[in-house]
């Protein structure tokens, strides 16, 4: 079982990254890739819903919908589960860590439509590597941490960018997938 | 006072919301259940190449909480002995519950031959190490072990030959699970059976057979 | 708002696709084929106009408080309807769509409209509304879908066209090359189409940057 751990890292965060190669939790990726801070409060934020929501939705099927036979609700519940976690998450934070909730709160509340939070809850269920709970977790760290690597990168170049002049058709989105682009061959290495 | 009703209302609103859903989608669920046809018996048992596969009316085919026996039926061909294929539907726990297995049992000779996987569950975790690390059991031999209880009259005697029969499926290995007979519950026998969802495939496969080709006669 | 008002919307000058940017996930990981462009855009068309449908009917009875939840519900109420639909009569289709068809739960399109445009409108605009915001979804991902075929593995819609392709369009860097060839040409007509009907909104060049910040 451990030994599927350095794969499943590999995996979650490089050669399948969620934005760059699986495109999930595109939106937040090219809205909130302004600046560094921003970015990372972003990523955090993702990583902190996507291991928490693992957690809790892996078991909640493998379980408990599944031998019930309720499998069929699987997606209301788990959008419903992520739903809730964030707003806990936010209550939570808003109690007891003031600096920290100033850093993530803002961006607490776009995570609940993030695809790549759902993405890693469905993803987990049906992939290879993961053959039980601390798999499913690992899984969901990982890829949050991937999330927040590209989406740290990106913005670092996205700073760079805004000194610079850009075609009238390229601007704003476009030059953003351009370089995204760039990014995604780097990572289709692994 | 009139925060109160509104939350009340939130909330009301919201459950109603939900019953509604949940109830149209256990509706469509049972609508829009995906049986298995008989192409899924095709081509998963190479010795069995040109076979016509016909449908049988499934007698019973429900265990409880094991699973089912999802479709059923007889292969025939020229100058070659009959088949009775069943697809069985494991449900509950165990790792490879709600899988799909494909079992081919030889009529003539009352032996379960082959038994090979249509569709993996969502449970995952499983190898398919098993020829390499124990070299394959004889299918024709071990298929009949769990036909061989149920023969002598002992109900359970499909979860003692348990240990046996899994020697058989197709290149499977099975790590320790605290699992279950046909009907989904821990065998009467009082031993401590380590067995996955797989097992009950068997035994589920084992009494269908034995309920419909042995016990009563020529079943349909 | 009149019928083709918001056909002409949801089909080019509010385009969700290359217009809002919203739904990326699926425009970018999906347009490997056409043929999965017309799966994805039908199967997007089919929820939201359901959802539009009901979010519009309901849209005095549900409290503004816990809005976002309940068209949450109703939305993947209906991502499910589809999934099994899909599962039972197009079973290919199905696969080929893997985990984007529930994730069409969180697409923003959806959850856009809704918030946008059904839970301030009538039923039948909203539904008019969905109808022609998934048609103008389908149009962008099939044609890039077509696009992406065509020159990464040298077929349109499984039938050979050519005899040699380049690798390069249906890999993930690919898609993201693509998309942005696309919506720059969309800028481009968009452009020439307002400046020659002389209202020259200072609207151009894609700037819904906040729209997709309050959706993300």
């Amino acid at each position: 079982m451990l030994k599927m751990i350095p794969a499943i890292i590999m995996t979650a965060m490089l050669s399948q990254n969620f934005i760059l190669v699986q495109f999930l939790g595109i939106c937040p990726f090219l809205g909130v890739s302004k600046n560094i801070k921003n970015a990372f409060g972003m990523g955090l934020a993702v990583t902190v819903v996507m291991f928490i929501a693992t957690l809790i939705t892996y078991p909640l099927y493998t379980y408990l919908l599944k031998p019930l036979g309720f499998d069929y609700m699987e997606i209301i519940v788990f959008i419903f589960v992520i739903a809730s976690l964030v707003q806990v998450i936010e209550i939570i934070l808003k109690k007891t860590s003031k600096p920290l909730y100033e850093a993530m709160g803002i961006y607490l509340p776009l995570i609940t439509t993030n695809c790549a939070v759902l993405g890693v809850t469905e993803l987990v269920l049906t992939s290879e590597l993961v053959t039980g709970l601390f798999d499913a977790c690992c899984y969901g760290l990982f890829g949050g941490l991937g999330f927040t690597l590209a989406i740290v990168l990106m913005s670092g170049m996205r700073e760079k960018l805004d000194t610079t002049r850009v075609p009238r058709p390229l601007e704003g989105f476009p030059i953003t997938m351009l370089l995204a682009c760039f990014m995604a061959m780097a990572f289709s290495m692994f | 006072m009139a925060k109160k009703e509104s939350t009340l209302r939130c909330v009301a609103t919201l459950t109603i919301i939900a019953v509604v859903c949940a109830f149209l989608l256990s509706t469509l669920n049972f609508l829009l259940y995906v049986a298995p046809t008989v192409d899924a018996l095709d081509g998963v048992y190479p010795a069995l190449e040109g076979y016509n596969w016909e449908k049988t009316d499934t007698v019973d085919g429900n265990y409880g909480n094991g699973g089912k026996v999802t479709l059923a039926a007889v292969g025939k061909k020229d100058g070659g002995a009959d088949y009775l294929g069943l697809i069985v539907t494991t449900d509950k726990s165990g790792k490879l519950n709600q899988s799909e297995y494909a079992m081919y049992f030889n009529l003539s000779t009352d032996t379960l031959e082959y038994a090979a996987f249509i569709t993996e569950g969502a449970t995952g975790g499983f190898n398919w190490e098993y020829a390499e690390a124990h070299g394959t059991g004889g299918g024709a031999t071990t298929g009949a072990t769990a036909l061989t209880g149920l023969l002598s009259g002992n109900d359970n005697a499909a979860a003692e030959a348990e240990l046996k029969v899994w020697n058989s499926f197709l290149n499977v290995k099975i790590t320790s699970e605290n699992v279950l007979d046909f009907t989904g519950s821990i065998p009467k026998t009082g031993a401590t059976f380590t067995v996955t969802a797989t097992y009950s495939a068997f035994n589920i496969a084992a009494r269908y057979y034995y309920e419909n080709y042995v016990k009563g006669g020529d079943g349909q | 708002m009149k019928a083709k008002d918001i056909a002409l919307n949801g089909l080019f000058r509010q385009n969700p696709t290359l217009k809002l940017v919203l739904g990326t996930c699926p425009t970018l990981a999906l347009t490997t084929l056409a043929m999965n462009g017309i799966g994805m855009g039908l199967a997007v068309t089919f929820v939201l106009t359901c959802s539009n449908i009901i979010i519009s009917l309901l849209r005095n009875v549900i409290p503004s408080k816990v809005r976002i939840p309940a068209y949450i519900l109703i939305i993947a109420t209906f991502v499910t309807v589809i999934r099994m639909v899909l599962n039972k009569f197009l079973p290919d289709i199905a696969a080929s769509l893997g985990t984007y068809l529930p994730l069409i739960v969180v697409n923003c399109i959806i959850l856009g409209r809704a918030e946008a445009f059904a839970s301030k409108n009538p039923v039948l605009a909203s539904c008019l509304d969905g109808i022609f915001m998934g048609l103008g979804f389908m149009a962008a991902l099939t044609l890039m879908g077509a696009f992406r075929e065509f020159f990464g593995s040298g077929t349109l819609f499984g039938l050979k066209v050519m005899d040699f392709s380049i690798g390069f369009f249906v890999q993930p860097a690919g898609a993201l090359f693509t998309y942005a060839v696309f919506i720059a040409l969309y800028s481009l007509i968009f452009m020439a189409v307002t400046n020659r009907k002389k209202a020259p909104k200072t609207q151009t060049a894609p700037t819904t940057e906040k729209e997709v910040n309050g959706n993300a």
